[in-house]
């Protein structure tokens, strides 16, 4: 790896370490703000399946609903802003009060994009929500990123989150992944 | 059937849990144990029971994961093309067999000592059949078992234990006469999009059974936060509304409109105003649908429904959903999106995408419902509580219509609720303890 694509590793780390903090720290309209007006945010759902026959590989892509399929979001930045402003409403009962959250990212993994300078980005997430007095939710997955770089950082053009758990053990996904 | 119980380990006083009109309710119903033993045999073991629908299992030796209750079945189409629906446990020692949602295959083999099932349910192959049972084992009576009876409404596939239950159609009652406004509207019907969402709500499975069937009342209050920033408000989403129970315990609620009212408004879904794409499908095919419908049905707009005991109809945004009970406390919901089969692939993708960003734990319109269903379930866990559950919305202004089957009353009442649990008490009393 050359000197300049461990500091585009660095930079995408950092980028996504304070996008973290941002949801972490309820900063709802910093965040937006790091998303592009034409991204999309999506999260198939997912199931266990038999192999086909001769399949030895098991591809994950085999276990995920497709995209014309039924998911858990499949929504422009128009949607995301539109949940924020629910949120802000102090009146959505599912984060009121609201949660205390900590993502952990990490395995970050960049590769260039399909436009010059985009990024695809890998990384696994862990959401720990912590609600009411003691209720605790964990989800663990993996997003897959596509960066667009923005004054001395990037935007998110494109973010598909990949959930392990086949039924959720979680009431709502009334927050960001 | 399970074991049969004994008298003196269970009785219950069903008059004390459930008043005469069923407008008051012990908080017991949803939190004692005991209780929701007796439901398992005494709904989930005789009622007719939605396992899931024909498009998940399109070609011989397609099969799809399900639950009857808690019991996990099988729905397969056999090498024969013929659905069946077996119970998810090896005649041997029990094992379940099947632990993936969904594949294609032309037999089942237990994992454990190998018994192998066709995709018919009958036991093809025994490891050792000679050398172990010495041929003393006849494998013809050892076929993975069936519920009594399965049939299908609209290709909505529903089983049932109990060999002595009415049929399906029966079952389902004057509720066919409102399903089939929102079901029969198409010209090949409808079909199950890929894709299920499921997901555990900590409550007690009934929450669901009656949000769906008529609590309308929480819509203004639960769903505020949304509400006040799109300007939605229950009342302008059902016009003209109406709850309607069933002989059954079928709860449906329905727009029923004026015979003067434009066309568009009558067209199933919510927001398809928001898809030109949709509207315009939909509008391509309403004549057609009225006309099979008839006068009266040509005037009627489902907009939820709860088919007894825990099937949920919700037409307004194309989704039909199923609770299992897991527990007094705990219920799994398994939720589909369901499309015109003959529609446009761009008109099923608007129907997703409505249904997505509105419905199901991520959805706009929804998401604080299971939270709340989470504290209902809390709360009934109360041993200091002193007063029944008030469901006593809108009692007494319950009306009959000469065109409409079924027990009408405002849209503003709880009388689908009330009509659940009387049915809810009824099988439950039906039931040997």
């Amino acid at each position: 790896m050359s000197v300049s694509e461990w500091e585009q590793v660095f930079r995408v780390e950092q980028f996504l370490f304070h996008e973290a903090r941002l949801l972490d720290e309820r900063q709802w309209d910093e965040w937006l703000a790091l998303w592009a007006e034409d991204s999309r945010y999506s999260m198939p759902t997912r199931f266990t399946r038999l192999p086909e026959r001769g399949e030895s590989q098991r591809p994950i892509a085999a276990e995920l609903s497709k995209p014309d399929e039924l998911g858990w979001f499949d929504e422009p930045k128009l949607l995301l802003k539109t949940r924020v402003a629910k949120l802000k409403t102090g009146q959505a009962w599912a984060e009121e009060p609201p949660s205390r959250t900590r993502r952990f990212i990490s395995n970050v993994e960049v590769l260039p994009g399909e436009a010059a300078g985009e990024v695809r980005v890998w990384s696994n997430l862990l959401l720990h929500r912590s609600r009411n007095e003691n209720a605790v939710e964990t989800f663990v997955g993996q997003r897959q990123d596509l960066l667009r770089p923005s004054d001395r950082s990037f935007q998110i053009v494109r973010r598909r989150v990949v959930l392990d758990s086949a039924v959720l053990l979680s009431p709502d996904l009334e927050l960001f992944f | 059937m399970g074991q049969p119980h004994s008298a003196a380990a269970f009785s219950l006083d069903f008059a004390s849990l459930i008043s005469p009109d069923a407008s008051r309710i012990s908080r017991r119903i949803f939190a004692d144990p005991e209780i929701y033993q007796h439901e398992l045999r005494g709904l989930f073991q005789r009622c007719w029971i939605f396992v899931g629908h024909e498009s998940q299992v399109p070609a011989p030796g397609d099969f799809a994961a399900a639950y009857i209750g808690e019991e996990p079945v099988i729905l397969a189409r056999g090498m024969d093309g013929q659905i069946r629906v077996l119970l998810n446990s090896c005649s041997h020692r029990g094992t379940r067999i099947c632990r993936v949602d969904r594949g294609n295959a032309a037999t089942l083999s237990c994992p454990n000592h190998g018994w192998t099932y066709g995709i018919d349910g009958k036991l093809l192959g025994v490891p050792g059949l000679e050398k172990g049972y010495q041929g003393d084992l006849k494998k013809s009576d050892w076929d993975l078992q069936q519920p009594a009876h399965v049939d299908s409404y609209a290709g909505l596939i529903f089983a049932t234990f109990d060999s002595a239950a009415p049929t399906l159609r029966a079952y389902l009652g004057d509720a066919v006469f409102y399903l089939d406004a929102a079901f029969d509207r198409y010209p090949n019907g409808i079909e199950f999009l890929g894709g299920i969402q499921k997901w555990i709500v900590e409550c007690n499975w009934k929450f669901f059974a009656e949000n769906y069937s008529a609590d309308i009342y929480h819509a203004d209050a639960a769903h505020v936060s949304t509400f006040s920033i799109t300007g939605l408000r229950s009342e302008s989403q059902i016009p003209h509304g109406i709850q309607v129970t069933t002989a059954s315990g079928h709860g449906i609620v329905a727009s029923r409109f004026p015979e003067q009212s434009n066309p568009i408004d009558r067209l199933p879904g919510s927001a398809t105003h928001l898809a030109p794409d949709l509207s315009a499908y939909l509008r391509s095919v309403q004549a057609q649908a009225e006309l099979r419908l008839g006068p009266v049905r040509a005037l009627l707009k489902p907009i939820t429904g709860t088919i007894f005991p825990n099937f949920a109809i919700l037409p307004s945004v194309s989704s039909v959903r199923i609770a299992h009970p897991r527990g007094p406390h705990r219920t799994e919901i398994w939720s589909w999106c369901f499309v015109p089969a003959a529609a446009p692939a761009q008109v099923k993708q608007s129907i997703r995408r409505i249904y997505a960003s509105s419905f199901g734990p991520g959805g706009l319109v929804e998401a604080e419902d299971f939270s709340n269903w989470t504290e209902m379930s809390r709360g009934c866990r109360s041993e200091v509580a002193e007063r029944p559950l008030h469901l006593g919305m809108g009692l007494g202004r319950e009306y009959a219509d000469p065109d409409l089957p079924g027990s009408l009353a405002p849209l503003w009442s709880e009388h689908n609720q009330r009509g659940f649990y009387k049915t809810w008490r009824r099988c439950m009393s039906e039931v040997k303890a």
